[in-house]
């Protein structure tokens, strides 16, 4: 019997400015009936065009370059385009990335989901309203039948992908291609969409395509698992193989580069350099430039599919029966460095009942009729030399704490010591003081670097604004210093900021703010939307300089790896509050607030085991109409009736632990 | 004897305009991302060609402002004494059309008179006829029988100038090309013609060579003819509209360097400020967008020319009133069309100050001033010129329709829209005299187009929301495996 669906020696290539890119070159794959097979891969990978070489949706300038891809064994290459637009929506089904820019949001819910109907199943009218409203309650969107009429933006992010899913249902696939469904959303979000995926896989049978570069969502979700390098499939497995023994070096450095608890204090494994250039013709292993077990071979000869254990296959010399590979080379014992000292450290920086309120502006005169409080008193201690990491969803007014504590954005009550000196925004000595010791790295490694500014220029900026060194030669012999300390090249400073990758990007950042010799750094997601191996020398970088000039950091994060790997205290932050904090091995182990057990039963682990389905329904609630009593309790499972009427009181547990939650009076 | 350089308001400041162009070339020279853009430009065919127009008639237009008064007769022991009339270096050099004036219409390539008038003959005898032209066709004894003849012997001889032209050209430009990357001029010539250079020379010579098929026997023939014809009181229209094309380049470049301060400046300031500044900056522009253009335009352009009557002291010669009043109008101009410029960059602005690279530079103290210069500027540029680039065209349009409309330049100086605006009567002649409308009809358009052609081309290359579809070429001379130095 023929696999569902079977792709070999798939290829497709872009035109590009240098010569032809070959995105995809070679890959096979066969997905069966109702199962999931999972690509695997850091971005630059080719894992996106492959799907869209299958659904031949190839960017302007790219082409299929060979290979045949079978749906139940009727070929889809030679498909007219005809042929090819009834059979995308329908018999294969695609989910993208983005669910916020997915939906076409000038038409209704109804409408979008009318088109596939009528496009695939010809169905029209009340019979059309009545398959959709069937559609939207098998996502698990409540009362569906009035959802129909909603326009995308009256849904929030994990709706919409819901939305989306259900379009994907619509033509009733065989194949669903789901593109990095859940990249975008929330933990406890995405525990819903994979639980939701998984629910409809099962009841209908489909075959399903998961592309991914999130090792958790591949261990919930995935039977069979194709990791995938410069555009070639390097190992597939099954899902229990491979996480018992990934065989590819290359998995193998990403498993490594995992940021774990375990590893605390420890120099995370990276991948030195970075994925080749496509465009080129390989004459040995792709990975050979990176590989820590590369020997002449690897150069000099294209490695074959090699099949060590049963159900697993292998792209490596390495497994090549026939060669009795050499030692694998002692890896340089990485030095244990101790963790910051633990008796208890001064504190650097007091944050008190912190507000930030953003007034809502009405009518012809502008009133301000509501205030959204994305900070509503909010108090932090970070201690000098460790890092205090706040952790929470998006839209928790987390990032908006970090730009308060700095002045970029106005706060409406609270205080701000530094070091025992208040901070205000009046006096402007005490504002240049403050702001040569709190410095911030942001999120985007795009947006954060000027385009238009020399990586020199850039750097000099901040000391050249705070008087930190006036003497134009000392200012380049900084720069050099500190280009070379962030492992960059000091040449660098003459270049501009689209020469480099984003892991090259986010160091500059931080050398930016090193520039000024902070105390403190505010570290807004610095690495979520880098590639794990990447975020791995991030995370070591900033780790080394916190021991090297004893800095502190507020890590600002939705990442529970990152923040169990490097940060010494937790503050978890609810719709503008602290619901609780306490030191980060204590929390994270004995977690006390329902809502901080539901963040961490909610992140998939690699071990593949689910600890129990995400207890939080519904998402969070507008902070501009935050529920009455304890913001938490329409999600929580153990709210009582005290917990709908008031807000409660922090309840300090020892240790250095505060919570919020009636439970624990 | 020396002359007397006379130097216009316009000269001047279309001369500053050209020096900062130049300015400008420099600093891209040494920006990658510009120069990365304007490399696009140059290897776009249509650009290449419509920019090789555009230098056309930039060289006409700068070679026009170039004034001078001549010197009369001098008189031994007293100081040299000029001409009231102001002349340009381009009048010298198409000396000829200019003098020579008929009594008043005449179609074009013809030897007579548009209009009976009454003749006297040798006899004594009167008779209604079509007289001689002065000028044009004069040197025929008998027109109707040797016009064609001498019309041909001109056509081919100028066609045989273009030919020896652009052949010079073509061989200056494979030679200065082929020493630029070390290549033979013989392999540059090919290459062009295989449109493998990164620079679309192919384009620049296809066009030159049009350009010059057309003016090469047009220079020929206005010798002896006037190929377009003359207008009501006798003046060549091919000198005219050739004089129109400096009036159009000077309203189309002068009026941005009015709008380009004021749109900028307010845009980032409201865009970047917030608050009260953009409350007011706002209030201006929507105040001033909701009065009609032309309106606006008219009672300005009044007020103007009250003051300058009044004050006749002011200008030494009537090309300096005639010039006071172009520039006043490209003031004019420039104060009422800010607001499309500057409602684009304030929005523009909006989204740049949320980006994290002005938050950073916030939170190093850096003043609101330096990152507006600094941050916001640079990433607004592409805006600007893009938008100079595509007003350029409308603002030649709008000389046109105001001076139609009789607001416009003063009517003693020469443009497509005093040109247009007398055509107005001649069309209702009968028969119609239809060339003067003709040739301005045909020289603004090609003006407008070319320009239009490039603004587009320049938007796609520096527009980041135009999408780009990598097409991979030949590249010259790499192609050839002669390049210098290793890749």
């Amino acid at each position: 019997m023929t696999s569902l669906f079977e792709a070999t020696e798939l290829s497709a290539q872009i035109a590009g400015a240098h010569g032809t890119v070959r995105a995809v070159d070679r890959v096979s794959l066969a997905i069966e009936r109702g199962e999931t097979f999972a690509l695997l891969g850091e971005s630059g990978c080719g894992k996106s065009m492959t799907a869209l070489a299958i659904m031949r949706l190839l960017p302007d300038g790219g082409s299929l370059a060979g290979g045949s891809v079978r749906l139940e064994g009727e070929e889809l290459t030679s498909m007219t385009e005809a042929q090819l637009r009834d059979l995308r929506g329908g018999r294969v089904a695609m989910i993208f990335q983005e669910p916020a820019t997915s939906l076409n949001p000038v038409l209704t819910v109804g409408r979008q989901l009318g088109e596939s109907l009528a496009q695939h199943r010809g169905l029209r009218g009340e019979a059309a309203r009545t398959t959709a409203v069937a559609l939207l309650a098998a996502v698990g969107i409540p009362d569906a039948a009035r959802r129909l009429d909603d326009y995308p933006f009256q849904l929030s992010g994990g709706m919409k992908q819901r939305v989306m899913i259900a379009m994907a249902l619509a033509g009733e696939p065989e194949l669903l291609i789901a593109d990095e469904p859940t990249t975008a959303l929330d933990v406890t979000i995405q525990a819903q969409v994979l639980d939701l995926l998984a629910d409809v896989q099962r009841a209908r049978g489909m075959g399903m395509l998961l592309i991914t570069h999130d090792l958790g969502v591949v261990a919930r979700m995935a039977n069979r698992v194709g990791v995938m390098y410069a555009g070639h499939i390097v190992e597939t497995g099954s899902r229990a193989a491979f996480f018992a023994a990934p065989l590819h070096p290359y998995s193998r450095k990403l498993f490594a580069a995992l940021p774990k608890a375990a590893l605390r204090g420890q120099r995370l494994e990276t991948i030195p350099g970075s994925v080749p250039r496509l465009d080129q013709d390989f004459r040995g292993c792709r990975f050979a430039d990176r590989c820590p077990r590369a020997w002449d071979r690897c150069h000099g000869e294209v490695p074959t599919w090699h099949v060590p254990a049963q159900g697993q296959a292998v792209r490596c010399h390495l497994y090549d029966p026939a060669q009795a590979a050499p030692a694998p080379a002692v890896l340089a014992a990485v030095p244990e460095q101790k963790p910051g000292n633990a008796d208890a450290p001064a504190d650097l920086l007091v944050v008190d009942d912190l507000r930030v309120h953003f007034p809502v502006r009405r009518g012809l005169l502008q009133r301000a009729v509501a205030h959204v409080r994305a900070v509503d008193g909010v108090s932090l201690r970070v201690h000098a030399g460790r890092t205090l990491a706040l952790v929470g969803e998006s839209g928790c007014g987390k990032t908006t704490v970090g730009k308060a504590i700095l002045h970029l954005i106005a706060s409406t009550g609270g205080t701000v010591m530094l070091a025992g000196e208040p901070v205000s925004a009046n006096e402007p000595s005490r504002l240049a003081a403050m702001r040569r010791a709190i410095q911030m790295v942001f999120q985007d490694p795009f947006g954060s670097l000027n385009p238009r500014m020399r990586i020199g220029e850039i750097i000099e900026e901040g000391m050249l604004a705070l008087n930190v060194e006036a003497d134009g030669a000392k200012r380049a012999w900084i720069v050099e210093q500190l280009l070379q300390r962030v492992g960059l090249d000091g040449s660098m400073a003459a270049r501009y900021p689209h020469e480099f990758s984003g892991g090259q990007r986010q160091r500059i950042a931080i050398a930016r703010a090193l520039a000024v010799n902070p105390k403190l750094i505010i570290c807004d997601e610095p690495t979520s939307a880098l590639d794990v191996s990447v975020q791995a020398q991030i995370l070591n970088l900033l780790r080394g300089l916190q021991h090297e000039f004893g800095l502190s950091y507020l890590f600002i994060t939705h990442n529970i790896a990152v923040v169990d790997y490097l940060a010494h205290d937790v503050a978890v932050m609810y719709l503008g509050r602290i619901v609780e904090q306490g030191p980060a091995d204590d929390v994270l182990r004995d977690p006390r607030h329902p809502y901080t057990r539901t963040l961490l039963a909610a992140v998939p682990g690699i071990d593949g085991e689910f600890h129990g389905a995400a207890a939080a329904g519904n998402e969070m609630p507008s902070p501009l109409a935050p529920p009455p009593g304890c913001h938490f309790h329409p999600r929580c499972s153990q709210a009582s009736d005290e917990c709908r009427r008031s807000y409660p009181e922090a309840l300090a547990l020892g240790a250095g632990r505060v919570v919020r939650c009636h439970l624990y009076r | 004897m020396p002359i007397l350089p006379v130097i216009l308001w316009t000269d001047l400041l279309l001369f500053a305009l050209i020096a900062a162009a130049i300015g400008a070339g420099l600093y891209v020279r040494r920006q990658p991302h510009l120069r990365a853009g304007w490399r696009q430009v140059m290897g776009n065919g249509p650009a290449m060609a419509s920019a090789t127009v555009l230098a056309v008639f930039v060289v006409i237009g700068v070679l026009d402002s170039l004034h001078f008064r001549a010197p009369l007769e001098a008189v031994k022991g007293k100081a040299p004494r000029y001409a009231v009339e102001v002349q340009s270096i381009f009048d010298v050099l198409v000396g000829g059309l200019r003098q020579r004036t008929e009594k008043t219409y005449s179609a074009p390539l013809d030897a007579y008179l548009f209009a009976k008038e009454s003749v006297e003959r040798p006899d004594g005898t009167q008779s209604r006829e079509f007289p001689r032209l002065k000028h044009g066709g004069a040197h025929l004894a008998d027109p109707a029988r040797e016009a064609d003849a001498d019309i041909t012997r001109r056509v081919l001889s100028g066609l045989a100038l273009a030919t020896v032209l652009w052949l010079s050209l073509g061989a200056i430009i494979a030679a200065a090309q082929g020493h630029a990357h070390g290549v033979a001029a013989g392999e540059t010539w090919r290459a062009i013609w295989r449109g493998e250079t990164p620079v679309a020379w192919r384009a620049v010579m296809v066009t030159g060579a049009l350009l010059l098929v057309i003016a090469g026997p047009v220079a020929m023939l206005s010798g002896g003819w006037h190929v377009l014809g003359t207008d009501k009181v006798g003046q060549d229209v091919l000198y005219l509209t050739l004089k129109s094309i400096r009036t159009a380049l000077v309203i189309g470049t002068l009026t941005t360097l009015v709008t380009l301060p004021i749109a900028v400046s307010l845009g980032l300031l409201a865009g970047y400020l917030g608050g009260w500044v953009d409350d007011v900056i706002q209030y201006v522009y929507t105040t001033l967008n909701s009065i009609p253009g032309v309106l606006l335009i008219a009672a300005s352009v009044l007020m103007m020319q009250v003051v300058i009557d009044t004050h006749p002291d002011w200008f030494a010669t009537s090309a300096e009133r005639a010039d006071a009043r172009l520039l006043a109008l490209c003031l004019i101009l420039g104060m009422t069309s800010w607001t499309g410029l500057c409602r684009l960059l304030r929005g523009e602005t909006l989204k740049l100050r949320e980006l994290d690279y002005v938050q950073a530079a916030r939170a190093f103290g850096v003043s609101k001033l330096r990152i507006m210069a600094r941050h916001i500027l640079p990433n607004l540029m592409h805006i600007v010129l893009i938008s100079v680039v595509m007003d350029f065209s409308g603002l030649v349009l709008a000389e046109a329709v105001l001076s139609y409309v009789g607001v416009g330049v003063d009517p003693s100086t020469i443009s497509f829209g005093t040109m247009i605006n007398t055509a107005r009567m001649e069309l209702s002649r009968e028969p119609m005299v239809w060339w003067s409308l003709l040739a301005a009809f045909v020289f603004m358009f090609l003006l407008v187009l070319a320009a239009n052609l490039f603004a587009d081309a320049v938007r796609d290359a520096f527009d980041p929301r135009m999408r780009r579809i990598v097409r991979p070429r030949t590249v010259w001379p790499a192609a050839r495996g002669v390049a210098r130095g290793a890749a």
